[in-house]
């Protein structure tokens, strides 16, 4: 092993081989699986073996970033919300940006660019600039949270050459719970991107089975099945007691068996053994919230 | 990536001047003070080492810039709207294609996603923003109250702005929107690269070697060797797990291990004492002294360079070295320094443009060197710079210089060549002149220009002034007759008590042998715009019957004679057969044209529209040809050549001579070269110079030896008045005369 090297977990020994191959890759993990822990362990990893590089690692919330922020802290990472990421590689092209925005204004399938005017032409922006910020009005140009990812969409897929700049910009850009993420932002990264002929990363990190929202895309099914993504699946979970993962392994419907983890360091294990744990199962039949209650009558120690 | 354009605004001699860059080496040649050194400066105080502090000072603005900033100040005019730009400004284009990492560019930089558009323009700049142009004017309004109710003498708002300068004019950096159906770069639209904390460095890594170099024969002075040194720490820096630097570790290593066992040995004795002064008991605290080779200071003051002629044994320290060679060799330590720097370390990349300037590579160098220097630097730095990590990057070179023997070893595209136009520095691009004569289907002049120019005459790129002659006559003949002039107006202004001027050969002139063909040289003549008096001949020609062999009269298809034109004397000549004369004097017709012309007239100037020469009292060129000259004997005569010239009014030069005292014939010893005799002789006897020169001069060069050989010196008068049994001919004299002048 040569100097600096720490000792990988086989799931990141894997993603690295995927990484030397030019693959993107997606490592899948049940819930207390350590992903996070990998996705730590990928970035150091490429930074050592790239040390010019720059990383993107984009996650759901600000206390997302501030937690992966605190655990690798280096000037080749660059850490933010999936918003404020695209918005920041986009925001300076106010041309593009204008000529974007009128073109989804106007187009009737295209639901969320909306504007109270009738006529919407070229010049419709031609003083004010398209801000973020949080709340949506058109008529000045301010975009909010919905319009962001929309209107990347569209400056990725039409222009190649912000393609180019991103992938020159960060050769690796790594997605942390991808399942939440929106469909259209999965395309730029996947589809977009690849108009351009400049190599780079993509990874994802996540679990197709803790998917919270409608419309985010809940898998990568498709693109695995063209191969534009290979998987690489958590199997050792570090956090829960054995009883737990093996529910959920029941419950599961992409055929990821969770195992305990060899490392005896990790925070399920006690004298080298995983713990048991214990199950208990309340159900109630109102549509009330009985949590309250079922804490007070629980044996498993809830104060 | 490359720079393609730098823009300079403002800043001392470089008021306002674009210069164009080749991908590998732009060399830029001027004479003195042509805003070489300035170009140098202001690269380096935007770009530099220390760019992020403000390192400008106050004689650093254009003059003009001084002056109209002062009128706009005291006179208090309305400012136009909008408000214009007042400052020094360094704009830098950067063209990229689809091969180049654009990590950096197109981090803010980049301000169009349109593919067509691959320019980035980068604009440096020292300025005045409308509201410190406010706060200057109160500023200085109050000064002026407040000296005026104190009864103190005005304040002069230079020596204001000298001190304060750096509180008003604040530095900046933007992106410039490039619109690329202008073709130009758009000012008002821009990113604040400051604000978006923008790192120069990593676009643009600047680095120069200047004309003041460490080289002298000083005992105490190892440059090279401390040369030396600072390269071993880039090498360490930027790579530490190198073999070589492993090597040379270990290598202390091991010797630290052998002297320890030396040292002990050697410092034996002292430790002992020092025991037994201590009081210390044996097998307590053992001191020992040991080794510490540390790698780095090792080298410093440890190492020579050392030069030998061979192999063998004769090895000679650094410093007995003859400049020549110390100055070449510490030029390229200290490139090979810089190429290290732009390759930075492994965990950095090296920036998109690394931009070297090499100030004067001549100084201190013998000539033989710079072709040497010359020769080998386009490869050194086409090499460019390379890293284990394929990171690989081009170097661009500006290479200032005025030495002639550097340009003509170089390869004649990459010549910018800076002048003064109408006190304002202009560089302009051989290629651009070779675009001009292709453009008029004269490519072979070009071809012919430049093999000529490289070959012989690279130093008419520094020259001041330039004379084209015809051949040998004149090349032999011309200093001498400079020379006449000099001394005769050393001796009129004595006399007239007026003030000295600069004699011709105290000035810089170069003399140019071009044959017929002056007129390759017109647009060179108009690229350089250096005062230029091309001095040649006449050529009268008149129109005659065609004769065959037996003296008929040839016939033309449609019966008439057949005309052709004969070289003639002047009088009874209707035209001129000389091809450059009908290009320089487009407009006129006939000979009766050239004639009636006072040189004066005759001054031209190449109009930038129709480029053609035309008569203009504010131009550098004139053509300089025979003209109407009376002579001692009072005879009037329009010579056709210059022995034409001559002989008319150096008949009692040619008699005095010919003939010894007692009277007798001694030509064939003094001008052997006027042959055959027969001529001579019948020159003495009934001047005819058209003759004597058409048919009794052997070899003209030769003659004009003898000329040369029989000239005398006028010992009575002082200061000695050289070559002064003969006289110039009067249209040589004229021309002379007008290009002394300023």
């Amino acid at each position: 092993m040569a100097e600096g090297e720490v000792s990988l977990e086989p799931e990141v020994e894997k993603i690295i081989e995927h990484i030397g191959g030019g693959n993107n890759f997606l490592l899948s993990g049940g819930a207390g699986s350590g992903k996070t822990y990998s996705l730590v362990q990928v970035i150091r990893e490429t930074i050592r073996q790239n040390p010019t590089a720059q990383i993107a690692c984009m996650t759901y919330t600000n206390a997302a970033v501030r937690e992966i922020s605190e655990r690798v802290n280096h000037t080749n990472l660059t850490v933010s919300t999936i918003h404020d990421f695209f918005w920041d590689n986009i925001k300076s092209y106010q041309k593009e940006l204008k000529k974007a925005a009128i073109e989804l204004i106007n187009d009737p399938d295209v639901k969320r660019f909306n504007s109270p005017d009738e006529d919407v032409d070229l010049d419709y922006f031609v003083d004010k600039d398209i801000q973020y910020k949080e709340f949506t009005l058109m008529r000045e140009g301010i975009i909010s949270h919905d319009e962001v990812l929309t209107i990347a969409n569209y400056i990725f897929k039409k222009n190649i050459k912000i393609c180019d700049i991103l992938k020159d910009k960060y050769p690796f850009i790594f997605l942390d719970e991808y399942q939440d993420t929106a469909p259209e932002v999965v395309e730029i990264l996947l589809s977009h991107l690849s108009q351009s002929l400049k190599k780079n990363i993509i990874g994802f990190f996540g679990d197709a089975m803790q998917s919270i929202y409608d419309d985010g895309i809940g898998n990568l099914a498709v693109y695995q099945a063209q191969n534009v993504v290979l998987e690489v699946q958590k199997e050792q979970n570090r956090r829960n007691p054995r009883l737990i993962y093996e529910l959920a392994n029941k419950l599961r419907t992409d055929g990821l068996v969770q195992v305990a983890s060899v490392d005896e360091a990790a925070p399920n294990m006690v004298d080298g053994n995983v713990i048991d744990g214990t199950i208990e199962f309340y159900y109630s039949l109102a549509n009330e919230d009985k949590f309250e209650e079922a804490k007070k009558i629980s044996r498993l120690g809830f104060r | 990536m490359n720079l393609r354009t730098i823009k300079v605004q403002n800043f001392r001699r470089l008021k306002d001047m674009s210069l164009d860059l080749e991908d590998d080496l732009s060399l830029v040649i001027g004479k003195n003070n042509s805003g070489k050194t300035s170009l140098l400066i202001v690269l380096d105080k935007f770009l530099g080492v220390n760019s992020d502090q403000n390192n400008f000072s106050f004689d650093d603005f254009n003059s003009d810039f001084k002056s109209a900033l002062k009128i706009r100040i005291e006179d208090d005019e309305e400012t136009e709207s909008p408000f214009p730009f007042l400052g020094i400004s360094l704009k830098v284009f950067i063209e990229y294609d689809e091969n180049d990492d654009l990590a950096n560019i197109g981090n803010k930089v980049i301000m169009d996603l349109d593919p067509e558009n691959r320019m980035v323009v980068i604009a440096f700049e020292y300025y005045l923003t409308e509201e410190k142009f406010e706060s200057l004017n109160n500023d200085f309004a109050a000064l002026r109250e407040k000296k005026k109710n104190d009864k103190k003498s005005k304040p002069d708002f230079f020596d204001y702005l000298r001190d304060r300068h750096k509180e008003y004019f604040k530095l900046s950096r933007k992106s410039l929107e490039y619109d690329i159906e202008k073709m130009k770069e758009n000012n008002d639209v821009f990113t604040d690269l400051y604000k978006e904390k923008i790192q120069i460095r990593n676009i643009i890594n600047f680095k120069h070697i200047s004309a003041r170099r460490n080289v002298s024969n000083k005992d105490s002075e190892k440059a090279l060797s401390s040369l030396s040194t600072k390269i071993y720490g880039k090498i360490e820096a930027s790579d530490q797990d190198s073999e070589i630097v492993e090597m040379f570790k270990e290598e202390l290593s091991d010797t630290d291990v052998k002297l320890d066992e030396v040292y002990s040995k050697l410092f034996k004795e002292l430790i002992e004492d020092v025991k037994k002064f201590g009081g210390i008991k044996q097998d307590d605290t053992i001191i020992k002294i040991v080794s510490t080779l540390q790698h780095k200071e090792l080298l410093e003051g440890n190492t020579t360079v050392m030069y030998g002629l061979d192999d063998s044994s004769h090895s000679l320290p650094e410093n007995y070295n003859g400049l020549g060679y110390m100055n070449l060799i510490s030029m390229i330590f200290e490139i090979k320094i810089l190429l290290q720097d732009f390759q930075r370390k492994k965990e950095e990349k090296p920036a998109d443009i690394n931009l070297l300037f090499i100030e004067e590579p001549e100084a201190h160098t013998h000539p033989q060197m710079q072709y040497i220097f010359i020769k080998n630097i386009k490869s050194l730095l086409q090499a460019g710079i390379k890293r284990e990590d394929g990171k690989d990057r081009k170097i661009q070179t500006i290479l200032s210089t005025h030495s002639s023997h550097i340009v003509s070893e170089s390869d004649f595209d990459d010549i910018k060549y800076f002048k003064i136009e109408e006190n304002c520095v202009v560089s302009r691009n051989i290629k651009d002149l070779e675009a001009e004569y292709g453009a008029s289907g004269a490519e072979q002049y070009f071809k012919f220009l430049k093999q000529y120019l490289t070959l012989n005459r690279s130093e008419l790129f520094f020259a001041d002034k330039a004379i084209f002659i015809e051949g040998d006559t004149e090349r032999i003949l011309l200093p001498a007759m400079m020379k006449k002039l000099d001394q005769e107006d050393i001796g009129r202004e004595i006399e007239e008590k007026i003030p000295p001027s600069t004699p011709l050969l105290s000035q810089n002139i170069s003399i140019i042998e071009v044959g017929a063909y002056s007129h390759i040289f017109e647009k060179f003549i108009n690229f350089i715009g250096v005062k230029s008096l091309i001095v040649t001949d006449i050529d009268s020609v008149k129109s005659v019957q065609q004769t065959d062999k037996d003296g008929n009269v040839e016939k033309n298809a449609d019966g008439d004679d057949k005309m052709v034109s004969k070289a003639h004397p002047v009088v009874g000549s209707e035209n001129t057969s000389n091809g450059a004369l009908k290009i320089f004097y487009g407009d006129y017709n006939s000979l009766a044209d050239f004639i009636k012309k006072p040189l004066e007239k005759r001054v031209l100037k190449r109009d930038a529209d129709s480029q053609q020469w035309v008569e203009d009292d504010a131009g550098h060129l004139v053509c300089a040809y025979q003209t109407e000259e009376e002579n001692d004997s009072g005879v009037k005569y329009h010579a056709r050549s210059f022995e034409d010239a001559f002989f008319h009014i150096n008949g009692e030069f040619i008699r005095s001579k010919s003939l010894d005292d007692a009277g007798e014939f001694i030509g064939n010893d003094s001008f052997p070269n006027l042959r055959p005799q027969k001529h001579l002789k019948d020159f003495l006897e009934n001047p005819d110079s058209y003759q004597l020169a058409n048919d009794g001069v052997a070899s003209k060069p030769s003659f004009a030896m003898e000329i040369l050989l029989n000239s005398e010196t006028d010992e009575a008068t002082n200061p000695h008045i050289e070559y002064s049994n003969w006289n110039s001919p009067a249209y040589i004299k004229e021309g002379l005369k007008w290009l002394k002048e300023k």
